[in-house]
């Protein structure tokens, strides 16, 4: 479960997050929804620990990342548009590594990588060098890497930007596999509605960093009318004229 | 599986990880072999020319004089006509390889051997003159003196019978051929080549280290559960790692010239020491360089700055070499508490049989003291939010 309890954060003088709140609960994909500039990759990094709040408190699975930050990395895994990855190094070698990393031994982290090649369809480029790889390979690298010791949290930052369709089509296929996300409180940090709305069992709206909405698609489109995206719309336009 | 706390296995992943993928980039290890070469015969070169660019001597010169120097002043004092400084010396080879212009070896009495009484019957004085020929400077001097003693040797013709006249010979001895010559050169010009080839390591690290966080793989090696000491730790341990694999050829040919040099000279212990102490010097001096990079690497905004820092870095270590291992300053143990310098220093004078391993270690230890210090600083700047907001910009 996430936790997140009136997050405020300034970059550059400008108030970018003003009192975020919302739950993402166990078992679900909550998505983080709202345009360019509307706070989501800020937020994301807090609870990734990358930045530090201002104010405000964030619980990730149980632990207070203000108080255990290198606990939450520990019960975390994050995907961002940008895969990150060594160019030199294979496949295998990168997830070895960051297994290693988070303490696994050897032999864990063998099955472990064993098992996420399998299930996303990595077998064939796992001894292969990642700078040769295709950027959707390379996103599915980046996918094991935050899976690969098996984080009760996943967060998705954009996972599919620049990404061509089939590619996108091909990881958000894997993001909705059970063997993949089953039990992990996933939040999709994303500015698709489509992908979002696929994917989503409950979405977060932000606009001019704060909280516009939090239900799900469902109750979204019934409140409003129409579809999941026309009722988004209306309600980013109408959170942006009343701000 | 949440895993338990990690211990050295979160480190060594990360150090390896870092070393393995720079390691597999051949043509930035190529270059990072050559490059010290290059700059070690510039530096050399230089150096040369510097201890050379007075040839006219506006100061006076300095001779080493060994022998018994209070018998001797008044001749000596004829034969510098005010402009040589002589100075008493136990070794005046050796003083000479150190940077004295000339060095004089005369035998005892030389006033009263040299004098004109009636009773004095003729007699021949050997006179060993030391010099350096790659010097200008020791090469006027070595003509000054040549020609003082040529005027003496006219005089005594003039006022004595060329019976009684005392034979003066003089032995002019290049001293970069002597054992000692050679020695002080060469006890110079390894730690001047640790040192530069340590050098290499600032601008590979911190060009790195600025690489990795724009292509956002700093992100992922923030979300890793370390501390930040650690991960400045595991990266510097990395940076030296990879700067010792890069100058792997380039030491083995050294410590291969040390012990050989050495054996013949001292015998095997002293080899056995003189190479271990090369080894441990080379070690200790990628520290703080691996360290200086990181920083370096990690305070830096742009490639230009990182450009200007590796530079700057350079510079010094090139100065380094040319001051206090190539340079004529005299051994003085406690210049090893200087990081760096004061380590190339006392390997210079180990090597010239003038130092103490001792002196090596306190070396070793100011400099690896200054590497933590320097990791400890790029740890705290190590701030995510610094570098992952500067890596988006």
């Amino acid at each position: 479960m996430i936790h997140v309890e009136g997050l405020v954060k300034d970059l550059g003088g400008r108030r970018v997050l003003d009192e975020i709140s919302f739950n993402a609960p166990t078992g679900t994909i909550t998505g983080l929804l709202g345009p360019n500039g509307a706070g989501k990759t800020t937020t994301m990094r807090i609870l990734a620990t990358l930045l530090v709040p201002d104010q405000g408190r964030v619980e990730i699975a149980g632990i207070d990342i203000s108080r255990d930050p290198i606990g939450a990395r520990r019960a975390l895994g994050l995907v961002t548009e940008d895969p990150g990855l060594y160019d030199r190094l294979t496949v295998r070698e990168q997830l070895t590594f960051t297994g290693r990393a988070y303490g696994l031994s050897s032999s864990t982290v063998a099955a472990r990588i064993d098992q996420l090649a399998s299930l996303l369809g990595m077998g064939d480029y796992l001894d292969e060098r990642a700078g040769i790889l295709s950027k959707g390979n390379r996103q599915k690298v980046s996918l094991s890497r935050a899976l690969v010791h098996d984080p009760p949290i996943l967060l998705l930052d954009e996972p599919t930007s620049g990404l061509d369709v089939v590619a996108a089509a091909s990881l958000e296929k894997l993001l909705t596999l059970p063997e993949v996300t089953c039990g992990k409180t996933v939040l999709l940090s994303t500015h698709r509605l489509d992908e979002a709305e696929r994917m989503a069992t409950r979405v977060v709206g932000i606009a001019g960093g704060r909280v516009v909405v939090d239900a799900t698609p469902e109750e979204l489109a019934e409140a409003y009318g129409g579809s999941f995206r026309e009722a988004f719309v209306q309600m980013l336009g109408r959170a942006e004229l009343g701000g | 599986m949440v895993a338990d706390q990690p211990g050295r296995a979160e480190l060594r992943a990360v150090a390896t990880q870092e070393a393995l993928d720079a390691l597999r980039g051949r043509r930035q290890l190529i270059m990072r072999a050559v490059t010290p070469i290059a700059l070690f015969i510039v530096v050399l070169g230089a150096t040369l020319v510097l201890r050379g660019a007075d040839p006219d001597q506006r100061g006076n010169f300095r001779v080493a004089v060994e022998g018994e120097f209070e018998g001797s002043r008044s001749t000596l004092e004829a034969l510098g006509r005010g402009r040589i400084d002589f100075e008493a010396s136990d070794d005046a080879a050796l003083a000479t390889a150190r940077g004295a212009h000339l060095g004089l070896r005369i035998p005892s009495a030389l006033d009263s051997a040299i004098g004109t009484s009636a009773d004095d019957i003729g007699q021949s004085l050997q006179i060993v003159v030391f010099f350096r020929p790659s010097d200008p400077a020791s090469r006027a001097a070595n003509a000054l003196v040549r020609a003082g003693f040529s005027e003496l040797r006219k005089r005594l013709l003039l006022e004595v019978t060329q019976a009684r006249t005392t034979q003066i010979t003089l032995n002019v001895t290049d001293v970069q051929l002597t054992e000692k010559g050679t020695r002080r050169l060469s006890s110079g010009l390894v730690p001047a080549l640790l040192v530069l080839q340590a050098s290499m390591v600032v601008a590979g690290a911190a060009t790195r280290i600025l690489g990795r966080r724009n292509r956002g793989l700093l992100i992922a090696q923030l979300l890793l559960p370390m501390s930040r000491w650690r991960m400045s730790l595991a990266k510097m341990l990395a940076e030296f790692v990879i700067g010792l694999a890069t100058a792997g050829p380039v030491l083995i040919v050294v410590l291969l010239f040390v012990a050989g040099t050495s054996f013949g000279s001292d015998g095997v212990v002293a080899a056995i020491i003189a190479t271990a102490a090369t080894l441990i010097t080379a070690a200790a001096l990628y520290v703080p360089m691996a360290a200086v990079g990181l920083l370096i690497g990690t305070l830096a905004r742009t490639q230009e700055q990182v450009s200007l820092g590796a530079a700057v870095a350079v510079i010094i270590s090139a100065t380094t070499a040319a001051v206090f291992a190539l340079g004529d300053l005299p051994p003085f143990g406690p210049t090893a508490l200087i990081p760096v310098a004061g380590l190339a220093t006392a390997l210079r004078d180990l090597l010239a049989g003038q130092g103490s391993p001792l002196w090596v270690l306190v070396g070793m230890v100011s400099s690896v003291g200054v590497a933590a210090a320097f990791t400890a600083f790029a740890a705290r700047s190590f701030n995510s939010e610094r570098l992952v907001l500067r890596s988006v910009a």
